[in-house]
């Protein structure tokens, strides 16, 4: 990774590979996965389906249970899947070692949790920087490339406080400034707006637009439909697979939730 | 790189509170076990380095009347030095300031008659108090810390002692009643001295003169001012004292004696009274040393108990945020090197504090009878122990992190975890009838599910359990010990007391058994004489002594057969027994004093030094009397074996004897080898006391920490119906559950390692096998449960306060 290049997330060019890229960013393919618990199985993904184009912003709704955290954790590369394929911008992601996954989070992958996960030992330029010192840069460039976004996202006054002293959409803010830190192909974000109030909420998902509309890829789980809203796309589950699928089209548009969603 | 520093750098800035109670924690424990450890090699050489510094005469020569060159055998190159001494025979005064002479040979007055020697280039004593005596002035005496304490004497004070004279070299002095005929010396005690023979461990008996190790010693102007007013043995021309150099062979040394002009007959006497000590007072220092590594040993243990427990919390708090950092990119092995990284910035001080500890504990060493012989008491430093101790500490500090930290790790965001499912005891209990709290309580203790942190039960009843264990066996050990001391027959005493001096060499075969039979006390009593020569069987040199039971069979306890009676026939230690490969009933071919002998092991008995002075416990071998005569020696009958009639006045013919015989009438003392275990007996009750408390420390961590870590499960228990005071009875539960899992293993092991030591101690003595002290063992049930209980009613009563609203809101 270069350590001077510029945080701007208006620039969406900063994000586009100078190569011919490849006009999917991930492709998910008859993934299937069965967790032991409670010594019975449960088969979380039963053969799931998901393609993304690159700067796409895609909702993935669906109710409790259906798998659609498991889909996010297997794209992310943090739990592996029994069988399937899953392609990131070009590279195939199953089957790798646990290093080479945690290497290819660090060029792909930036995430984004409902209970923020921020780092409490560190303060808050730390836990932006942090990111980019573990994909190898400079300290000092990441702590720079870190104020930058701290300020992009309108927390350059907090860097040296603790994430304990911001509220739940500051603290979010933050959560999303980390994701950003080393310029991910893909922003996976696991409800992000769960654990705020409608105003932090709010504020959170306006990110997300504005992240979009500068061609930054956004797979997004949630279960609430105005969250959903925000997306361009909107991916229903049930039962560990994709069960409708509705491209670009706006709420009054779109087309009604399969039964039981 | 830069990412494990930046991580390890804010874990330790967010968690220094624990990281340095940890550290000093690790210091403390740490510093115990190399204390414990450098204590027992500052215990194990103490003797030896002692005999060093003290340079003991190691061969006496007994010179005819002018035959020997002394320069001729200074010169010869095994000789280190060479000097001349003398015992005098003076005896110390009464209060009143005349002739105590019941008191002569308790005191024993060595004079340095030369030059060199005693006191100055042999035999050099450690100073305890005082100053060097002035060789130049005659009455300047040095006087063991035996005789200070005896008559209070310190620096400065004057001791009196009456001379006998020349003339009365032939009395019998010892056994019977002669006044001194010359004339009182005035000493001015200058120095408090110690002499390696001073830690001879054998007990020292005030009624038993050849008992007392008092000594005096004088210097060349008393010998040259008085020496022809005061009886004496040794001094001019009458033998030499050498010592050798380190490492001289002996036996070329005495074939060079005997080659000089003169020294074809000379009697050579090899061996020194201080390496016969040192070699019997290391039996009670080795005991003391294994006492101080066992102590060591638990100092450990229980420090990785308590810093594991502190680790693995402080890991699994830090592994709270694992997923996180793999979510961000982080590789595992970077995660792991970050916790390691912290582990070191506890281990490194910790590992130095150990250190300082240790030294800053080190005066405390050595212990019990080592301490003593220490010639350089206080602060010590042993860089070899003190460098691997902090190397030990810090690299188990390391590896206890990592093994806190080599866990699974559930990402961020990942699924639940998956319960291992109810044990089936707890559906047995649940299926009982058991009441709702103790089901809760044992599933909280007994529940270990993957991300739940350390186990509460695995450390805590670890802890508790070490603690039991070790309490029953210090408790069985104990037992064990205490019925072979306070019972004189299991050590061998099957006799009342020993009448005459067996140092002596009178044969008292013509008058003691008459004088005994005159007793209307005595009912029976075997004549003993003991044989200075040891009697070799299969290359092995053994300590021997004659009997003859008199009347009524007074002999050593017989573990199997009987005593000997007729010639040819051996009773043997059992020890001596084993190291021979013997059996009773088996012939032995041997050699007695130039002679052989063709012998009948016809009995295995408990033998001890009162049958024969030098017997240790369980060794030697008994021929009769018959066998001695013949052999055709010339031995004398040394002493008695009496055994009073049953239901006497002991302390009335105890005193009747003493007219008869004066100061060498011998009660039962404890052996050497039960008085080495006593002085050591009450550690195992320290070490089961510090572990007891580290335990309960353990307990009240564990379960305080339990309380605020299921602060959810308790609420929803409190959600469910549970009053306050069920919730609070669930912790109690739980305390109990690792109490009763500590007991039921823990005290079986406790017995069976109690037992198991004191067979390892007990068959070196021939004492019998262990007991199991059943009564004091029921007692640990209650205690502990009690304790758990009393431990645990303060987190009880917090775990009762939760508010489930906020509990589980926060959840």
């Amino acid at each position: 990774m270069s350590d001077n290049r510029t945080v701007d997330i208006e620039a969406s060019s900063d994000m586009q590979p100078a190569t011919e890229p490849n006009p999917d960013v991930l492709t998910v393919r008859g993934v299937r996965k069965t967790y032991e618990a409670e010594g019975a199985p449960v088969r979380a993904l039963r053969g799931a389906d998901l393609t993304m184009r690159r700067g796409e912003f895609v909702a993935v709704m669906g109710p409790s249970g259906c798998g659609k955290s498991t889909l996010l954790n297997l794209i992310a590369g943090l739990d592996s899947a029994d069988e399937g394929e899953i392609v990131i911008d070009g590279e195939i992601i199953t089957g790798r070692s646990e290093d080479d996954l945690a290497r290819m989070r660090r060029r792909h992958i930036g995430i984004v949790f409902q209970f923020f996960n921020l780092l409490e030992g560190m303060s808050v330029l730390e836990n932006v920087a942090l990111p980019a010192i573990i994909a190898g840069m400079k300290r000092k460039a990441a702590e720079t490339r870190a104020r930058d976004l701290l300020d992009l996202l309108g927390l350059s006054e907090k860097a040296k406080a603790a994430p304990g002293v911001l509220s739940g959409g500051q603290r979010q803010r933050l959560a999303i400034a980390r994701a950003l830190a080393n310029q991910p192909t893909l922003v996976l974000a696991d409800e992000p707006t769960g654990a705020l109030d409608s105003e932090g909420g709010h504020e959170v998902m306006e990110l997300f637009r504005r992240l979009h509309a500068n061609g930054q890829a956004i797979l997004l789980v949630t279960h609430d439909a105005k969250v959903a809203a925000a997306a361009e796309r909107i991916v229903y589950m049930r039962d560990g697979r994709v069960v409708a699928d509705a491209v670009d089209v706006s709420a009054q548009a779109r087309p009604p939730a399969p039964a039981g969603v | 790189m830069a990412a494990i520093w930046v991580r390890a750098g804010a874990e330790l800035r967010r968690r220094w509170r624990g990281a340095v109670v940890l550290a000093v924690l690790v210091g403390i424990a740490g510093g115990a076990a190399i204390a414990g450890v450098a204590g027992a090699r500052r215990t194990e050489s103490a003797l030896a380095r002692f005999v060093a510094y003290s340079r003991p005469v190691e061969v006496f020569i007994l010179k005819p009347e002018g035959g020997l060159d002394v320069d001729a055998v200074a010169r010869l190159p095994q000789v280190a030095d060479v000097s001349q001494s003398a015992y005098a025979l003076l005896t110390p005064s009464t209060a009143s300031g005349r002739p105590d002479i019941a008191a002569l040979g308790s005191i024993n007055p060595f004079v340095r008659t030369s030059e060199r020697g005693l006191g100055t280039t042999t035999d050099i004593p450690y100073l305890v108090e005082g100053r060097p005596a002035d060789p130049d002035r005659a009455l300047e005496v040095m006087v063991n810390e035996e005789v200070a304490e005896e008559y209070e004497l310190r620096p400065g004070d004057t001791l009196r002692m009456w001379a006998y004279t020349p003339e009365q070299l032939d009395a019998d002095l010892l056994q019977a009643t002669t006044e001194p005929a010359g004339r009182a010396f005035d000493f001015t005690v200058i120095g408090v001295i110690r002499l390696p023979f001073d830690l001879d461990p054998t007990p020292r008996d005030p009624e038993v003169a050849y008992t007392g190790r008092g000594t005096v010693l004088l210097g060349p102007a008393f010998w040259e001012h008085h020496g022809d007013e005061v009886a004496a043995f040794g001094g001019d021309d009458t033998g030499l004292d050498i010592r050798l150099h380190p490492g001289s062979d002996v036996q070329a040394f005495e074939r060079a004696v005997r080659a000089l002009p003169g020294g074809n007959d000379l009697e050579i006497q090899v061996g020194s009274e201080a390496a016969r000590v040192q070699k019997e007072a290391e039996q009670a220092t080795d005991v003391e040393a294994g006492a101080l590594v066992a102590f060591a040993a638990l100092a450990a243990v229980a420090g990785l108990l308590v810093v594991g427990q502190g680790l693995a919390r402080q890991m699994h708090l830090e592994g709270a945020e694992h997923g996180t950092l793999l979510a961000l990119g982080m590789t595992w092995g970077q995660v792991l090197a970050a916790s390691l990284l912290r582990a070191l910035a506890i281990a490194v001080p910790g590992g130095l504090l150990a250190g300082a500890v240790a030294v800053a504990a080190s005066p405390l060493a050595p212990i019990g009878l080592a301490r003593r012989a220490e010639i350089d008491p206080g602060v010590a430093v042993d860089p070899p122990v003190l460098a691997a101790g902090m190397a030990l500490v810090a690299v188990a500090v390391v590896v206890r992190a990592a093994l806190a930290a080599w866990r699974p790790v559930l990402p961020a965001g990942g699924p639940a975890p998956a319960s291992r499912g109810r044990p089936s005891a707890l559906q047995r209990l649940a299926g009982a009838g058991a009441p709702p709290t103790a089901v809760a309580g044992l599933a909280m203790a007994l529940d270990r599910r993957r991300g739940a942190g350390p186990s509460f039960v695995g450390t805590a009843a670890i802890g508790a359990l070490v603690a039991v264990a070790v309490i029953t066996a210090a408790l069985t050990f104990g037992a064990s010990l205490h019925r072979l001391a306070t019972t004189p027959e299991l050590q061998g005493w099957n006799w009342d007391v020993v009448v005459g001096n067996p140092n002596a060499e009178e044969d008292l075969a013509s008058i003691g058994p008459a004088r005994l039979a005159a007793q209307p006390f005595v009912d029976g009593f075997t004549a003993v004489s003991d044989i200075l020569e040891p009697l070799t069987i299969g290359g092995l040199d053994i300590r021997a002594a004659g009997v003859d039971l008199v009347t009524g069979d007074v002999f050593s306890p017989m573990a199997e057969g009987r005593p000997p009676r007729a010639p040819g026939e051996v009773v043997l230690g059992g020890r001596t027994m084993e190291r021979l490969g013997l059996a009773v009933g088996g012939r032995v071919e041997g050699r007695l004093g130039g002679q052989d002998l063709s012998l009948h092991v016809v009995g295995r008995a408990v033998l001890n030094a009162g049958l024969q002075f030098f017997f240790t416990m369980d060794e030697g071998a008994v021929l009769s009397f018959e066998e001695l005569r013949r052999l055709g020696g010339d031995l004398p009958t040394t002493h008695f074996l009496v055994r009073y009639v049953e239901g006497v006045d002991e302390a009335a013919a105890f005193d009747a004897l003493q007219a008869d015989w004066g100061k060498t009438v011998l009660r039962p003392q404890t052996p050497v080898e039960v008085g080495n275990l006593r002085r050591v007996s009450g550690l195992p009750f320290v070490l089961a006391g510090g572990i007891a408390v580290l335990a309960v420390a353990t307990l009240a961590h564990a379960t305080a920490t339990s309380v605020r870590r299921r602060r959810g499960e308790l609420a929803v228990l409190k959600a469910l119906g549970f009053l306050r005071r069920q919730v609070a009875a669930t912790v109690g539960w739980q305390a109990t559950t690792v109490v009763v899992v500590a007991l039921a293993f823990g005290l079986p092991l406790g017995v069976a390692a109690g037992r198991w030591a004191w067979q390892m101690v007990a068959s070196g003595m021939g004492a019998p096998g262990a007991v199991t002290p059943v009564l004091a063992g029921l007692l640990i049930v209650p205690a502990a449960l009690a304790v758990a209980n009393v431990v645990a009613a303060i987190p009880a009563r917090a775990a009762g306060h939760v508010r489930p609203a906020i509990a589980l809101r926060a959840e």
